[in-house]
């Protein structure tokens, strides 16, 4: 054996066994926190059967919660869930909904459902947040607020809401999020509980995928129909009954879900609010609030509740799902990175001493190490220094003991609060449990590497999660969208944005006007107000609709923006997670769609937007300009709809063609 | 125990049989979480299978139980809940347990005293008081709350001895006297409550204080006069939270603890006692007790926007004198804001604009103070009225045309639109 060899194998070898062992710390770890979350369970068990005889509504003590509902193109859902969060079971209760920006109909909505109108006043305090455009009341429910501003994001939007109201406690709750009707009342147990001790509450959060919703409640408790949303059952069942019972019980809970959170206003505000510059705020907030409370030597507690529910969809395809957990990742980095004075350090309890550093471990470093694993196997199994014990070992340390830990919730589940009441559910429940084994758990260390690359490049977007909506409002609201164009309900219901055939390329100066504006929003921002057209080739950039047009160039200044499209195979190249692809409609035209799905598209490609003209398939793209001279040839294309005649221009259909733009290099050629 | 996990460089040993210490460690581990699993998978499923089973006999029990417990309550002149209750099978009887409690809970008056007799009938009321005098700390609590819902008082020395160990059994244990309605109800359940280095309370305990004290404000307003400084400030705030809510029943209580509470060195028992002492308007003594004056030197802006609450629910000349005074030069929004709405309250958001125009900063502030803790701003520099004002008479406005169910609303609805 040459030296290289020997020291490649012992490379090899030395990795093996860091990995087993580091795995058989965590799974340790994580068997301790399980057999925690039974302990706990059993007393959350014990103490919601303990009933008092006393009436919530009679008593004068309840505290005051505004419920903080960030809506960014809710247009969909935002009246349905609005209507089920004043229907909450809660004595003196407040919705706060914060418009953040929305570039649908969102606030048209509640104007035209709730009767608003906008109060005639400055607001008199200093809300760290984007510009306040109005705060609306209505004129039929004394306790709803409408809060519209500049976007700025959730945490921006949250901010907002957190300012702008006085109740002593708010409930930061998602706009496409089911609340269950006493789910309110008991999230704030703890607060009643123990008043002046409790900072934050949380609930737990649920897959609502596949249940049947009505009038804003989950009336029938269904098991997911796809195999992804099953396992994604299966994995919240776990997080919640075990993970976070479990750091309850410890005093450690890190991480209140967005979802469903209840908090005392106060002592968020004293904090500075939600944090903007991060994409899981809701994780980054309870560590802050456990840093500045132990900081200040206050005497507090944070308190997860398992059995007040609130309903989610969860992603039913891979690629939103990846989405949402390179986010997820990339959010826990950030946060982890950001509390790193708290590591080790006793002042902060077991949250410094024990929580933050193993969760760390487990969940920021384990993905990544668990990926590596997976590598080492296949290159031992080449150079013949696989070992079976030690692979057998690695499998069960990952496979076994991730078997058992889901079992383990699924018991819980059944044990307690019971929701899905068939035998056959559990025993599907324990089925995805062995599933997410093999090949989903292998996917998500691949998930956690891609998300520590985006980490590493500063990825900041948010991603869009693809909804369906809940019930028939989503529906309904998905048809009567077409006055806005069909991506108005594109919010909730991403899946409708994708046919949004009738829409094009339209007035580009949006983008302009709002530079910080990514990708995604600028594509929800055109989709919601495109009209039928087609793109035709003129000299005259003036004669399409708006005063200008897209011309090729290899240097994106040269345009009106600071960036351009390019053409690419991959729609999560561009600045956005989508881009635009030319497609046929059923009725056989061809149309520019907006879609995240670029194998729909002519070519199995399409045009995402970016600021680098060296990202696409070609050396450069399409800017907007007013003056063709700009581009590379002497015309440009501009959007022209049937009220616009392209006097000057080429058949307009020839733009429509799809052999124009099916070949990258057709579309990267000036000339055509 | 060391475990090597990568064999040496031989082809043998990466896929040679499993064999040596290790394998027997390995396979012990493999046997060990196989039989967890087993364990796991066959008790979970078991455990569902159960449940269901549960389910299906329990709905329909329960609606015929249902059913027959409201005509016995309502169709009958005699519900004869000794006859019934004879011929139901144990899981019968469980499961009318529990509807027993859902109606006692929404019941009162006679309906709820018949309710009481099946409850006696059941064995609740006995096997309660059993558990009161022997019971572990759950079988206590548990027999607490049903005690109350039958309205049935157990002997006081058994509630003093056994029922003391943490604040939410001693406020079980006054909620049973106050259900009962007993003639100690509010002595014996002060008692209970406030002796001993009593700790906060949960919002039950605290309605249950209220609930007692109302009945009787006496014994409270003893004991906090004579308690209230050695209690914690987490009690002190629920103390003067319940004293808030008396004030038809208080009479000529000792109030003097809740005045001295306003120099607590504690802000949030200072804001507390505020907040009391604003629903005492009508107390003139009380009123004439309090300094106006030293709500400009509050350094707490909390506590300045609840002084300016309860000086706008007093709503005499001197109160609100004081209110514009602090209130305009106020540096804290949230305070000024407060002490806006206040004033809009008592004028009303339709009052005309020369009559609410509230006085500028400027008039007034030439030899206003510096407070504590503004940082130094001069006076003569902070933000005028204006802002705060505008936005507490629009939601004045919003909140009298949510409210308003009249005639007027479209006029109203006008008017808000501008």
């Amino acid at each position: 054996m040459t030296t290289l060899e020997s020291v490649g194998t012992t490379l090899v070898v030395g990795s093996g066994v860091f990995i087993v062992t580091y795995y058989l710390l965590i799974n340790v770890g994580y068997l301790l926190i399980h057999v925690l979350a039974l302990f706990q369970l059993r007393d959350n068990v014990r103490e919601s059967a303990w009933n008092p005889s006393f009436r919530a509504f009679d008593s004068p003590f309840y505290p005051g919660v505004a419920m903080v509902v960030p809506a960014y193109n809710e247009a969909a859902n935002i009246v349905e869930s609005v209507r089920s969060m004043l229907a909450l079971n809660y004595p003196d209760q407040e919705i706060v909904v914060v418009n953040d920006g929305s570039s649908d109909a969102t606030l048209e909505r509640l104007e035209d459902a709730f009767g608003l109108r906008p109060v005639d006043a400055e607001v008199p305090y200093d809300v760290p947040s984007e510009p306040i455009r109005g705060v609306y009341r209505s004129a039929t429910h004394e306790n709803l607020l409408v809060v519209d501003k500049e976007n700025g994001g959730k945490s921006d939007a949250l901010n907002a809401g957190v300012w702008l109201t006085d109740k002593e406690l708010f409930c930061a709750v998602d706009a496409d999020t089911v609340i269950d009707r006493d789910a309110l009342l008991d999230v704030v147990a703890p607060f009643l509980e123990e008043p002046s001790r409790t900072v934050a509450s949380g609930g737990t959060i649920r897959v609502a995928n596949n249940c049947v919703v009505q009038d804003g409640q989950v009336k029938e408790v269904n098991l997911p129909k796809t195999g992804l949303a099953g396992v994604q059952v299966m994995e919240y069942l776990r997080a919640f009954y075990s993970g976070r019972l479990g750091l309850a019980r410890l005093k450690g809970l890190i991480l209140i879900s967005g979802a469903f959170g209840v908090f005392r206003t106060d002592r968020v505000r004293e904090i500075g609010g939600y944090r903007h510059d991060t994409i899981t705020e809701d994780f980054d907030v309870v560590v802050r609030l456990h840093e500045h409370l132990s900081d200040n030597d206050v005497d507090y507690r944070i308190e997860f509740v398992p059995e007040p529910v609130a309903w989610t969809e969860v992603p039913e395809t891979l690629r939103s799902l990846g989405r949402q957990r390179r986010r997820w990742y990339r959010g826990m980095l950030e946060t982890v990175i950001a509390s790193r004075g708290l590591f080790f350090r006793r002042r902060y309890g077991r949250v410094g001493t024990v929580v933050l550093p193993f969760f760390t471990a487990a969940e920021a470093l384990g993905p990544l190490i668990e990926g590596f694993g997976y590598v080492l196997l296949p290159i031992g199994w080449y150079l013949g220094i696989l070992n079976v014990e030690f692979f057998l070992t690695f499998l069960l340390l990952t496979v076994g003991a991730g078997v058992f830990l889901s079992w383990f919730g699924v018991f819980s589940e059944v044990w307690s609060y019971n929701r899905y009441e068939s035998p056959w559910d559990a025993v599907r429940l324990l089925w995805y449990g062995v599933l997410e084994n093999f090949g989903y758990r292998q996917w998500k260390t691949v998930v956690a590497w891609h998300g520590l690359i985006e980490f590493l490049r500063g990825e900041q977007s948010w991603g869009v999660m693809e909804r369906r909506g809940f019930g028939d409002a989503a529906t309904e609201a998905a048809a009567a969208g077409g006055g806005a164009g069909p991506a108005a309900a594109a919010g909730v219901a991403t899946d409708d944005r994708e046919d949004a055939g009738d829409g094009g390329f339209v007035w580009v100066d949006r983008l302009v006007d709002e530079p910080g504006t990514d990708g995604l929003r600028w594509l929800d921002r055109i989709a919601s107000d495109g009209q039928p057209g087609a793109f035709a080739s003129v000299a005259d950039l003036a004669v399409g609709v708006g005063d200008g047009g897209f011309v090729w160039t290899t240097d994106f200044s040269a345009g009106d923006g600071d960036g351009g499209f390019v053409w690419v195979t991959d729609p999560t190249l561009g600045a956005g997670d989508g881009g635009f692809v030319l497609a046929a409609d059923d009725d056989g035209s061809v149309r520019f769609a907006a879609t995240m799905d670029f194998s729909r598209g002519v070519g199995d490609g399409g045009f995402v937007w970016t600021t680098d003209p060296t990202l696409g398939a070609g050396d450069g793209g399409f800017v907007w300009t007013r003056d063709a001279a700009v581009g590379a040839g002497d015309e440009g294309f501009v959007w022209v709809v049937d009220a616009v005649d392209p006097t000057d221009a080429a058949d307009p259909t020839d733009a429509a063609d799809p052999t124009d733009a099916a070949d990258p290099t057709d579309a990267a050629d000036p000339t055509d | 125990m060391t475990v090597p996990l990568a064999a040496p460089l031989t082809v043998a040993s990466a896929y040679g049989p499993v064999t040596g210490p290790q394998s027997q460690v390995l396979a012990f581990a493999v046997v060990v979480l196989g039989s967890l699993l087993l364990a796991t998978g066959l008790v979970t499923v078991g455990y569902s299978i159960l449940a269901a089973r549960r389910r299906r006999r329990r709905d329909p029990m329960r609606a015929a139980l249902r059913g027959e417990l409201l005509d016995r309550l309502y169709g009958r002149d005699e519900p004869a809940w000794d006859a019934w209750v004879a011929g139901l099978s144990a899981a019968e009887r469980d499961e009318l347990e529990s509807v027993l409690d859902v109606y006692l809970r929404e019941l009162d008056g006679r309906d709820a005293e018949q309710l009481a007799g099946l409850g006696r009938a059941l064995g609740i009321g006995e096997r309660s008081r059993r558990h009161v005098a022997d019971g572990g700390y759950w079988d206590r609590s548990h027999a607490l709350v049903w005690l109350a819902l039958l309205r049935d008082a157990p002997d006081r020395d058994l509630l003093r001895t056994r029922c003391t160990e943490t604040p939410r059994e001693r406020a079980a244990a006054a909620r049973v006297l106050y259900a009962a309605g007993t003639d100690d109800c509010a002595t014996t359940g002060v008692d209970l409550l406030l002796r001993d280095d009593p700790e906060p309370f949960s919002v039950f305990g605290v309605d249950t204080l209220y609930r007692v004290a109302e009945r009787d404000p006496n014994p409270f307003f003893e004991r906090a006069a004579t308690d209230f400084a050695a209690w914690p400030p987490a009690l002190q705030r629920q103390a003067l939270l319940v004293v808030r809510h008396l004030t038809t029943v208080v009479g000529g209580a000792d109030l003097s603890w809740v005045v001295a509470a306003l120099s607590n060195p504690d802000p949030s028992v200072r804001a507390a006692a505020w907040r009391a002492l604003g629903a005492y308007g009508w107390n003139r003594r009380l009123r004439d007790a309090v300094d106006l004056d030293a709500i400009q030197a509050e350094p707490a802006p909390a506590v300045r926007a609840d002084a300016y609450r309860a000086l706008g629910a007093w709503g005499d000349a001197a109160a609100l004198g004081a209110l514009e005074a602090a209130g305009t030069i106020d540096p804290d929004p949230r305070a000024q804001v407060a002490a806006a709405e206040t004033l809009v309250a008592q004028r009303g958001p339709d009052a005309a604009p020369a009559a609410i125009d509230p006085p500028r900063a400027t008039d007034r502030t030439a030899d206003a103070p510096v407070r504590p803790g503004d940082g130094g701003v001069p006076a003569t520099e902070w933000p005028p009225f204006g802002v705060a004002w505008d936005w507490a008479a629009e939601h004045a406005r919003f909140d009298r045309l949510a409210r308003d169910i009249s005639r007027d609303r479209e006029r109203l609805y006008d008017e808000v639109r501008g």
